[in-house]
């Protein structure tokens, strides 16, 4: 081939490719020995610059151009062969350069026109879209960014400032709530969070992660400006693992165990799954009742269709149970009462308690020593009267007996105030705080049998002159005897005569109607009838009169009646979920400082209700001291975030034949199911009436290609008691403030 | 079977096994940070930045050939490996998602330009070296020019030769129809990037066909002519294969330059709003 390219001394020219500029006459192969300059200017005159050698001038024209000329320079020392100037050009080198400069340029001027446009300027340089529900905020920075705040300014400080993620979680838990230690692992607190890993510890320390430092920032596992549609929830199942450090290939192969989870503690309701369905329900249908046969009959999903819940009373237990309740026979609970007092000995011993019934025998009720207990003199009567037997005081020390003759003043004056003052003196002696049910409704005509003959006929007048301090009215008659026919005229203190004069044509409360002493009856004749008229004797013998139905079979269907037989006001539930019943046992529940008497209602109630038979009482939760009577089977809680969570509806589809019981496989029917409710306050201690859920069968489908494996599927990672939204509007909420002024 | 690797051999095994065991060492510390709850976008990102001013580097470390800071080949190499790792670095810090802001499009869009065309710049200088070695006469590309030059006047000097010596206008009729734009300016760029010599076929049958109307004078001054063509085709293969070896630079350095412009003022504001390095 042809060969072009010379590279010997004398024909190939020195190449300087790193040079900016090129001669102009290069690419003819012309170029000139000196070439352009620095700043691109043809510094071409002639072919030679001639060299003067003493006094003749000589040609310097290299050999690679020609060699020496045959005409020599010019006598004045100029090349006799001139030289045209020429364009240069810019070398590759160069040019490259200019593309450097020139896309930095582009670069930065797009920088600065990106950074003038205020809005869209800033929607530039949004590194992403935010997720829908945070969309609303796009425009403005400062409301997820503190460093947004103080503007644009102090870009360079921010910049080098220290980490901003955590003040940046604040303006997060602006509108989220997830407890009071948020930036907690779990947003638990240390002291819980500590024990919950000593109780799983598997003694292989965390790692140098997230160990309980209180700094997680929330940007740590939700990235916004991922898209509208990005899962901010998504986090990867090995970050769980930086803590949980029990290492396993998947949910079914080394998974923890589910232990004997869900039944991680005894049911709210007394519930023995096994006894109802292997005796209970079949006895039932042999007597003609309709049991039920599918767990759905008594179980339904709730609105989340998260929890089975429990339905209730009226449809599941009624059919069986309202019996249980309303205890027909019974006398209910004895609330008011005239206490057995020794007025023989404390007449002789005191200045007298006026009249008492020689009749009653009873003891102190515990609704009424509570009542009573409220007064400090009547508690120290009280407890100087904890050993006394009030029936016979015969040989009561003087202290003694001037605590009894306190404790019958006290009871009378209750009454007194009760019958006078009505539900707003009991409320003002158990308190304010005491709701209005633990009244119970109470009827005036029922506490008016403490004023009928044969109990207390002139109480109000008694109870007058006794805080007067006045002798007592002669006019009543002896206590055991039956009463007159007329209402016993009250004696008129001096000091408040109104009140048993004209008031007891008003308001007052009036004089109980008389009856026959050997007749308890309040609704007999006479009550109907008007004051008692002998009979005519018969000529011929009369038809029996029906008898008036007695008080506690009256009220059959529960409320207050009066038992003459040992002088008491009682109260009979009125069924399933009794007011009344409820508020004296949760009042009576917590711990007070009466303790002694509220603990004594409690029991009372206890024993003499149906109540705590189906309700567990549980230890309230700390700090409280006392206890918590479950009202309600377990309810779906939207502000309890616990650490697992499992959905009932989604998993119906996938059940076979044996339906519920695919999962939740009962256990042998066992008396130690109900042993665990008795005497027992810690919920913990149980024994369930299933047996614990096998893990392998949620593993049938719970694979990686299956049903998925996610920790976060059945996990929750924040857990404690919290709204997850903050509401914030304020009722007649000012404008806010422009910021800045 | 060592004996048997040549020394360029052993030299990339050493450097593709370095390059292994720090991108898996780097994947593992990702993945740590990651799975510890760290942000690992901070710690991602000033790796890559830092690489990226290496990769950078290596251009002025060209412009400084007195400097002792090591072979340029040396420097190459660190170039080509540092290239791969950053890409790797890339991956990792946007955690093998596409972009979806406008700012941070552009910026990932730029560095997908820078690293493509490295490595079509690292193809090129793999490939194109040996074949423009051999095609034929080396020559160097500044004087390309001038040698067409030269060469064509060296052509249309044989063109009057042959009119004088055989009085004929036949060679003269053809070099001014056909071949006097050939030897213009360079030609057929593309077919000769596709290794397609289809047009020097083309005007060397258009030659032989010339040959059925010539004397034995033209023949052989049609012959010089054939040489001259081929000299020519030689010179254009080498403007187009050199050329492509100096103009892919015109894409990966100022592409570079603008990668970290961008790539600073990313930096910047993703410390303004994290505020500090954690």
């Amino acid at each position: 081939m042809k060969r072009l390219q010379p590279f010997d001394f004398k024909s190939s020219q020195y190449e300087r490719p790193n040079q900016d500029w090129v001669c102009g006459r290069k690419d003819c192969g012309d170029s000139c020995a000196l070439g352009p300059d620095a700043r691109g200017s043809c510094r071409a005159t002639a072919e030679c610059r001639p060299r003067k050698d003493r006094d003749r001038w000589l040609c310097t024209r290299a050999d690679s151009r020609g060699g020496k000329c045959p005409d020599g320079p010019r006598p004045d020392g100029s090349c006799c062969k001139p030289v045209s100037p020429c364009t240069p050009h810019r070398s590759v080198r160069a040019r490259r350069h200019i593309a450097v400069l020139l896309v930095s340029a582009l670069t930065l001027g797009g920088i600065f026109v990106a950074f003038g446009l205020d809005h869209s300027g800033r929607d530039f340089f949004n590194p992403g879209p935010l997720t829908a529900p945070h969309a609303s905020g796009a425009a403005n920075c400062a409301l997820c960014h503190t460093a947004a705040e103080t503007g644009d300014s102090n870009w360079s400080k921010d910049a080098l400032a220290q980490n901003s993620a955590h003040s940046d979680s604040q303006l997060c838990l602006n509108c989220h709530n997830f407890g009071s230690n948020p930036a907690e692992p779990h947003s638990l607190p240390r002291a819980t969070l500590v024990a919950l890993t000593q109780k799983t510890a598997t003694g292989k320390p965390a790692p140098d992660g997230h160990a309980p430092t209180g700094d997680l920032a929330c940007a740590t596992c939700h990235q916004e400006h991922h898209g509208r549609d990005a899962d901010l929830k998504k986090i990867a199942d090995a970050s769980c693992q930086t803590c949980h450090t029990r290492e396993f290939a998947s949910f079914a192969d080394g998974h923890p165990g589910f232990g004997s989870y869900p039944y991680v503690r005894r049911t709210r309701i007394e519930f023995d799954h096994a006894a109802h369905i292997t005796t209970y329900f079949p006895d039932a249908t042999k007597k003609g009742q309709v049991p039920p046969t599918q767990c759905n009959d008594c179980h339904t999903t709730g609105s989340d269709n998260r929890l089975m819940l429990t339905k209730a009373f009226a449809a599941n237990c009624a059919a069986c149970h309202l019996d249980t309740i309303t205890k027909p026979g019974t006398k209910g609970i004895a609330v008011l009462g005239i206490p057995g007092l020794d007025k023989k000995s404390l007449d002789a011993k005191t200045p007298g308690i006026g009249q008492w019934p020689a009749d009653a025998d009873g003891e102190l009720t515990p609704f009424l020593r509570h009542l009573l207990a409220q007064d400090p003199k009547t508690a120290a009567a009280l407890t100087t009267l904890k050993d006394a037997d009030l029936t016979n005081l015969t040989t009561a020390s003087p202290e003694t007996a001037a605590a009894a003759s306190q404790l019958a003043w006290s009871v009378k004056e209750l009454i007194a105030d009760v019958l006078t003052g009505g539900h707003i003196a009991l409320q003002k002696r158990l308190g304010t705080t005491v709701p209005p049910a633990a009244l119970g409704q109470l009827p005036s005509d029922s506490v008016q049998a403490f004023v009928q003959p044969g109990w207390w006929p002139d109480l109000l007048a008694e109870v007058a002159a006794h805080r007067a301090g006045q002798p007592l009215p002669t006019a009543a008659k002896p206590a055991a005897a039956p009463a007159p026919a007329a209402p016993a005229p009250a004696a008129k203190p001096a000091a408040s005569g109104d009140l048993l004069g004209d008031d007891l044509l008003g308001d007052a409360p009036k004089p109980a109607v008389p009856k026959p002493a050997a007749d308890d009856d309040l609704l007999g004749g006479d009550l109907l009838g008007g004051p008692a008229t002998p009979a005519k004797p018969a000529t011929s013998p009369a038809p029996k009169a029906p008898a008036p139905v007695a008080p506690e079979k009256w009220v059959a269907a529960g409320g207050w009646h009066v038992s003459a037989a040992d002088f008491t006001l009682r109260y009979k539930p009125a069924g399933h979920g009794d007011a009344f019943l409820r508020a004296w046992l949760d009042l009576t529940a917590q711990p007070a400082a009466s303790a002694t008497t509220t603990s004594a209602i409690f029991t009372q109630i206890a024993t003499a209700s149906s109540c705590i038979k189906c309700h567990s009482v549980d230890a309230a939760p700390a700090p409280s001291a006392g206890l918590l009577v479950q009202w309600h089977a377990d309810a779906p809680k939207p502000q309890l975030h616990t650490f697992t969570k499992f959905s009932h509806g989604t998993h119906f589809s996938l059940l076979d034949a044996k339906g519920c019981q695919t999962c939740h496989q009962l256990a042998p029917a066992s008396p130690a199911y109900t042993a665990a409710f008795k005497e027992n306050h810690d919920p913990a201690k149980f024994v369930s009436s299933f047996q614990p859920l096998n893990q392998a069968t949620c593993a049938q489908c719970h694979q990686e290609r299956g049903a998925g494996t996610s920790c976060l599927l059945c996990h929750n990672y924040h857990v404690g008691e919290f709204a997850s939204a903050k509401v914030k509007s304020l009722l007649n909420a000012a404008p806010a403030p422009t910021k800045g002024k | 079977m060592a004996a048997t690797l040549t020394s360029y051999t052993r030299r990339r095994i050493l450097a593709v096994c370095m390059l292994t065991i720090v991108a898996v060492v780097v994947w593992t510390w990702q993945r740590r940070l990651a799975i510890s709850l760290h942000p690992t976008a901070m710690a991602t990102g000033l790796a890559l930045i830092t690489t990226c001013i290496l990769l950078a580097v290596f251009n002025s470390r060209k412009k400084l050939p007195f400097l002792p800071l090591l072979r340029a080949a040396t420097w190459t190499q660190f170039h080509i490996y540092a290239g791969w790792f950053s890409v790797l670095l890339f991956l990792l810090h946007t955690g093998f998602r596409l972009p979806n802001g406008s700012f941070e499009t552009l910026l990932a869009s730029v560095f997908a330009l820078v690293a493509l065309s490295g490595v079509f710049g690292l193809y090129l200088s793999r490939s194109l070296p040996a074949r423009l070695t051999r095609h034929g006469e080396n020559v160097i590309y500044e004087r390309i020019p001038a040698l067409r030059a030269k060469l064509q006047r060296e052509v249309e000097a044989l063109v009057l030769k042959s009119v004088e010596e055989t009085k004929s206008s036949t060679i003269a009729d053809f070099y001014a129809a056909r071949l006097k734009a050939y030897f213009d300016r360079p030609r057929n760029f593309f077919y000769y990037l596709a290794r397609n010599d289809t047009p020097l076929k083309n005007v060397l049958g258009e030659i032989r066909l010339l040959e059925r109307y010539t004397n034995d004078r033209e023949h052989a001054i049609l012959a010089e002519l054939t040489e001259c063509l081929q000299a020519k085709e030689n010179l254009d293969f080498q403007w187009a294969g050199q050329g492509l070896l100096k103009y892919w630079l015109f894409v990966h350095i100022p592409l570079t330059a603008s990668l970290l412009l961008l790539g600073a003022l990313h930096g910047l504001i993703a410390l303004y709003y994290v505020g500090g390095i954690r």
